[in-house]
């Protein structure tokens, strides 16, 4: 039977096409716009570190110089700076400890055709690669004994292997960096966590490009943040960059990994006693406090999907409903103009239920229909965004799980929408119409 | 086969209460060519739909092959329809954009039969009037009076207890009135019950039994115990 109401649904589909067009585009116009927006928004809300994050743990720490006129004296930051990075890194609660920062250098590609560019330059401690579990094309990536013992050397990330040696494996060639040059001792292979929720302040939804610098190198190379916020709450004694890191100057990204709660309980602990003890310094002057973030909590707390665009999806979702509404009307005015042919059917032997699964399944038929449009009009909407915000081009491809979410969403809305005009059909007065005919 | 005792039917808007039918009563038996005339307004076609089930009825008695359909649900009635009434309307009803075999497919899908055994029931159906050889055409490639036959074989498809026929030569030239006619003198001849609505004389004249109604009642019957070849005529006695 199935079988038989596919091809009267299809018969129905090649008699009105127009109003099945219309019908169907609306439906994939709701749906489009729905599934462009719901893309980006799932993409953002999603585990950038689904097999790890519940033991990746950041913090806020009120490391507060002074205490200013008109400013909470229990306010926390989310970065730290370079004293209290070096303080804390002496913990031995995390299994893994990561700090690492952003910055910009030129790279000068070994080859003479190929002119110096630009690129980002990661300054991270040997913690940063197990902590975030970056994967490896080549090489490894160096250990804390390198840090110290030999720290010009550099991993590159896969984009920039392929820009300089043209994919191959570079490792043990040099790299000149800025003034410096670098022995390559790993490549990094693709590493997209989205959104990047290692450092979510210098954009969530970019990509880590260029090179990586151990973090020791921090006070030789002099290289401030580039791109993301850097917080000074005084100003420094000297013009020096030595100067600006024994200033409480933030802008570091820590992030540790711990076992288990007693791990995350004594971490807590221990921020409490290093508030405590940096008060007793002077150097921390606000109440001492704390708030500990779990990797999910962390991307809830910067707001990494803004309120703007969760009222953005909701307004996506409303015109949707507004297309429905559409096509209730066309619906109806479809099954309403088939009222000589139901009351015929209902003469013959087809009962209410048989007549209302038939056409159940003809909406059914326009809703796949729809959300097949729906994906084209969802890949154009996605395009467009990308075009538009250079920023989102990772969150805005579309994948089979959002493919199929947008056919079940457009037949399901579509099930909804046409309950009330089959009803309306099953329900007209049969001896009427067969009359009428 | 079909009996009706008492049956009233009113129709009811907020301004006005019509009594399509009132007190009505009717036997037909099996085998009977019974042709229901009266004039326009007069209630044969408020009959004719309670008697295929399309429309209820508010109060009195109604046996379908001894079935009491009083109080039947919609898939009950539906399944009662489909297994005993074979419907034939004076505009046809065929769905255009079918052709002849699915059309006459319709009510045997319903009964849910096999693919193998609503071939055979259409392909016999279609035989019997005279349409075997144009199975794929669409209705609109026919005549009015080959569509007219296209709904009769749609009828007698499902093998029904009795055939309910409203104005089956309404739409059609004299000819072709005369072929259906023929056509439904023969499906009695062989057995079929037919009540014919019509308020064409001549042609209610060619039925075994005359119910003439008259403002929701039956007014009289007439007999017509033997029918002349040639001309139909009136032979048989009216019963008040």
């Amino acid at each position: 039977m199935m079988a038989y109401h596919l091809k009267l649904a299809w018969l129905s589909f090649k008699k009105t096409p127009v109003m099945s067009s219309l019908i169907i585009g609306a439906i994939g116009l709701g749906i489009g716009v729905c599934i462009s927006l719901l893309t980006v928004y799932v993409l953002m809300i999603k585990d950038p570190a689904p097999s790890f994050s519940d033991r990746l743990f950041t913090y806020k720490l009120n490391n507060e110089p002074k205490l200013t006129e008109g400013r909470s004296p229990d306010m926390v930051h989310p970065l730290v700076g370079y004293r209290d990075a070096m303080n804390l890194l002496k913990s031995d609660i995390p299994v893994n400890q990561s700090l690492h920062y952003q910055t910009a250098e030129v790279v000068y590609p070994a080859a003479s055709d190929q002119s110096p560019v630009t690129r980002q330059l990661r300054l991270a401690n040997a913690g940063f690669f197990a902590v975030h579990r970056i994967p490896f094309l080549y090489g490894t990536p160096w250990t804390d004994t390198d840090e110290l013992s030999d720290p010009y050397q550099t991993v590159l990330t896969r984009s920039l292997n392929e820009a300089i040696f043209a994919g191959e494996n570079s490792v043990g060639q040099s790299l000149q960096i800025g003034p410096n040059y670098y022995k390559i001792i790993g490549v990094m292979d693709n590493y997209k966590p989205m959104p990047l929720y290692l450092e979510t302040d210098s954009g969530a939804f970019n990509e880590i490009k260029g090179a990586l610098v151990p973090f020791s190198l921090t006070p030789t190379l002099e290289m401030r943040k580039s791109g993301g916020s850097t917080r000074c709450m005084k100003d420094p004694l000297e013009n020096t960059f030595a100067s600006f890191l024994e200033t409480d100057c933030y802008w570091i990204h820590h992030w540790v990994e711990l076992d288990n709660t007693d791990d995350v309980t004594r971490f807590k602990q221990y921020l409490d006693d290093y508030s405590i003890e940096q008060q007793q310094f002077s150097r921390h002057l606000g109440v001492p406090k704390h708030e500990v973030y779990d990797l999910i909590s962390w991307l809830e707390d910067r707001q990494v999907v803004n309120q703007d665009y969760r009222i953005l999806l909701s307004v996506a979702f409303l015109f949707l409903l507004v297309c429905l509404l559409n096509c209730i009307g066309l619906l109806l005015a479809k099954f309403l103009g088939k009222s000589g042919e139901i009351s015929l059917r209902r003469a013959v032997g087809g009962s209410k239920k048989m007549i209302f699964r038939q056409y159940m399944v003809e909406v059914t038929m326009i809703g796949f229909l729809g959300g097949c449009v729906g994906l084209l009009v969802a890949t154009i909407g996605l395009i467009g965004i990308r075009a538009m915000y250079r920023n989102y081009e990772q969150l805005t491809h579309l994948n089979l799980e959002l493919g199929i979410i947008a056919i079940l969403l457009a037949i399901g809305s579509t099930i909804i929408a046409g309950l009330f005009p089959v009803w309306q059909a099953c329900r007209l007065p049969v001896s009427q119409h067969l009359k009428s005919q | 086969m079909l009996s009706m005792k008492h049956v009233s039917k009113i129709f009811q808007t907020d301004l006005i209460e019509t009594h399509a039918l009132r007190d009505f009563n009717l036997q037909v038996a099996t085998g009977e060519f019974v042709a229901v005339t009266g004039p326009s307004g007069s209630g044969k076609t408020t009959f004719l739909n309670i008697a295929g089930l399309l429309d209820p009825f508010e109060s009195g008695e109604y046996l379908l092959d001894g079935v009491d359909v009083s109080h039947l649900s919609d898939d009950a009635a539906s399944a009662l329809r489909n297994e005993k009434i074979g419907f034939i309307f004076q505009s046809f009803n065929l769905i255009p954009d079918l052709n002849l075999f699915d059309n006459v497919d319709v009510p045997l899908r319903y009964r849910g039969f096999k693919a193998a055994e609503r071939k055979r029931r259409i392909e016999q159906a279609l035989e019997t009037v005279g349409l075997s050889g144009r199975m794929k055409h669409l209705p609109s490639q026919l005549s009015g009076g080959q569509q007219q036959r296209v709904a009769i074989a749609r009828a007698l498809a499902g093998e029904p207890k009795i055939l309910l026929a409203d104005e089956p030569t309404g739409n059609l030239d004299s000819l072709m009135a005369r072929q259906v006619l023929e056509l439904l003198e023969s499906l009695n001849e062989a057995g079929a019950t037919i009540i014919m609505v019509t308020h064409d004389a001549d042609l209610a004249r060619r039925a075994r039994r005359n119910v003439h109604v008259l403002d929701g009642r039956v007014d009289d019957y007439t007999l017509y115990d033997s029918i002349d070849q040639m001309g139909h005529q009136n032979t048989g006695l009216t019963t008040p």
